[in-house]
């Protein structure tokens, strides 16, 4: 039973490791190898493929864009949804209910909607083939899940905090910034991570938006790439891909924990 | 003076909402608008668009074979990959839910494709694993049985994108295992004294107690499901004989390939229709099969 069940599990581990596995020993094989014996253990150790892939693959230029993208998603996006989840939580106003509803229904429409006026609207404002030109249309449909979530923490948090900081003579901006930004900062390294993993992975609205190629990022980069190159120099492709996947296999190593976190708090706050 | 005080908080209320409420009616509402208009005009982002009424709505409805195509696949692709994606996540779950040397290693495996998997290097491996020369058919033909065009045959390639979906199970796997983990253990102490079995176990305890977590699973997959546009584009582009042509990809052609802005908006509302109406009927009869533990007691 014992050899039973560690057999299963080095066997599911093997099917889910396989794209690193591939995605490396491609990249060490030449094109002859890699066309003759796609799958196998690379007979040599070779390392041109990533030279080739440095020289030729705008890696630097994508990393830098995909780091801008995501960077700026994420600033935007938790400045702006923790002051609103605040704000809908703790104060009493006429639409505080009518904006949380209006916030939740951000979670169902699917970007197809307002694709082609919003590619008209950034045309319009020359915002198109711009870092903001990204930035904004993500912080937008990010927004809906990061208030959500936070507004529910906030909720459980006690009104006595602000009390005290209300006796002690702070007005509601100092309240915001020093008592209570602190005291969600777990929430907000929580969306942190979420937002990492999805606008560093997003593809659809890149392609559309970043049409230039100074200013796409990884996934669009990586995509434009491989057709360019076809499938005749598959090493080439691999230390492509490898080089485009460290990110994200990185981020994941270093916080492994956090994301799982990340992805179960979404469940059990809701 | 009461007065006075309510709306210099409410004046800070709208201070706060500012960012939001300009961004937001900006780059959603205001383009939501848009895209209903357009959707009634004929519109190529060149030329000014022209009214004309509900003819692309009739057009979708009556004589677009790639739209029922498109509906056909994506419906089936939902079908499909959905509930088979959740039966291998809770299925993992449980299995992970024990004490076991190394499970944290496992956990961390398991979870990659799922991390990558979104990614275009996944997608380019798919067309590599599947391919007339891929990995599949090599290993088939270890056991003599011939291999086949997965991605280029009609009957295949749909199956080949469920595969990939359902392969990507991590993020509801590590939900699914943070609800078993909150699950008292006197539930299970209390089902074996009574004589409970294995599958009788999971069916009385386990799934009425992680049903909340299976709802939030469920809703998140079928809305995602429904705008699966990365892998479709990139392993099968919609062939063969557009037997994988997802919804979004149909839509990205429409609007982006041929700049029938107007056509690619009325069909973007029906598809949150078509989602709105979903996830509506999932939360409908939610009701009978969602447990709340506060129920009751």
């Amino acid at each position: 039973m014992r050899i039973l069940s560690r057999s299963f599990w080095l066997l599911v581990s093997g099917t889910f490791l396989f794209p690193l596995y591939w995605m490396i020993s491609i990249s060490l094989k030449s094109k002859d190898e890699a066309y003759n014996n796609p799958f196998g253990i690379p007979r040599s150790w070779d390392w041109p493929n990533f030279k080739n892939a440095l020289s030729q693959y705008h890696f630097f230029v994508y990393l830098e864009n995909s780091t801008i993208y995501t960077a700026g998603t994420i600033v935007i996006t938790l400045m702006a949804g923790s002051m609103l989840a605040y704000c809908l939580s703790r104060m009493q106003w006429k639409f505080s209910a009518l904006a949380l509803f209006y916030v939740s229904l951000g979670l169902i429409v699917p970007i197809e909607v307002v694709l082609i006026p919003l590619f008209q609207l950034l045309k319009l404002l020359h915002l198109k083939d711009s870092y903001l030109g990204l930035i904004l249309p993500y912080s937008g449909f990010s927004i809906a899940s990061c208030v959500l979530m936070l507004y529910a923490f906030l909720r459980s948090l006690p009104k006595e905090l602000e009390e005290a900081a209300c006796m002690d003579g702070a007005n509601v901006y100092q309240t915001f910034f020093r008592i209570i930004f602190p005291i969600i900062m777990p929430a907000l390294v929580t969306q942190c991570v979420l937002l990492f993993m999805r606008i560093w992975n997003e593809f659809p609205l890149a392609f559309i938006i970043a049409s230039r190629d100074h200013f796409r990022p990884l996934t669009v980069g990586l995509l434009n790439f491989f057709v360019s190159v076809g499938v005749s120099d598959w090493g080439l492709i691999g230390a492509s891909m490898l080089l485009s996947s460290l990110p994200t296999i990185i981020v994941y190593m270093v916080g492994n924990e956090k994301i799982e976190d990340a992805l179960t708090a979404g469940a059990i706050l809701k | 003076m009461k007065r006075r005080r309510n709306r210099d908080l409410s004046m800070t209320g709208y201070l706060y909402i500012a960012p939001w409420l300009a961004g937001f009616l900006i780059l959603t509402v205001w383009p939501m608008i848009q895209s209903i208009y357009f959707s009634f005009t004929d519109y190529s982002l060149l030329e000014p668009a022209r009214w004309v009424g509900m003819s692309n709505y009739r057009n979708i409805f009556t004589d677009d074979t790639s739209f029922v195509h498109s509906l056909k696949a994506t419906v089936l692709f939902v079908f499909l990959s959905v509930p088979l994606k959740l039966a291998a996540a809770l299925l993992i779950a449980i299995m992970m839910n024990r004490k076991l040397k190394g499970m944290h290693f496992y956990r961390t495996v398991i979870y990659f494709p799922s991390l990558i998997g979104a990614s275009v290097a996944v997608a380019i491996l798919w067309n590599n694993v599947f391919g007339v020369q891929g990995l599949v058919n090599q290993l088939l033909s270890v056991f003599h049985i011939e291999g086949k065009n997965w991605i280029g045959m009609p009957e295949t390639a749909l199956g080949t994108l469920i595969v990939l979906a359902v392969w990507q199970f991590g993020s509801s796997m590590v939900i699914f295992l943070a609800g078993l983990k909150q699950i008292p253990g006197e539930y299970y102490e209390a089902a074996a004294v009574d004589g409970a079995g294995k599958l009788r176990t999971f069916f009385q305890v386990t799934l009425p107690l992680l049903s909340p977590i299976l709802l939030f699973n469920l809703v998140l997959q079928t809305i995602g499901s429904f705008q699966m546009f990365t892998q479709a584009f990139i392993v099968t582009k919609g062939g063969p004989v557009e037997s994988t042509y997802m919804y979004a990809l149909l839509l990205f052609d429409k609007a982006f390939a041929h700049f029938q802005m107007g056509y690619a908006s009325a069909l973007a509302w029906i598809l949150l229709v078509i989602i709105a109406a979903v996830t509506a009927l999932i939360f409908a009869t939610s009701r009978a099969w969602v447990h709340y533990e506060t129920e009751g007691s």
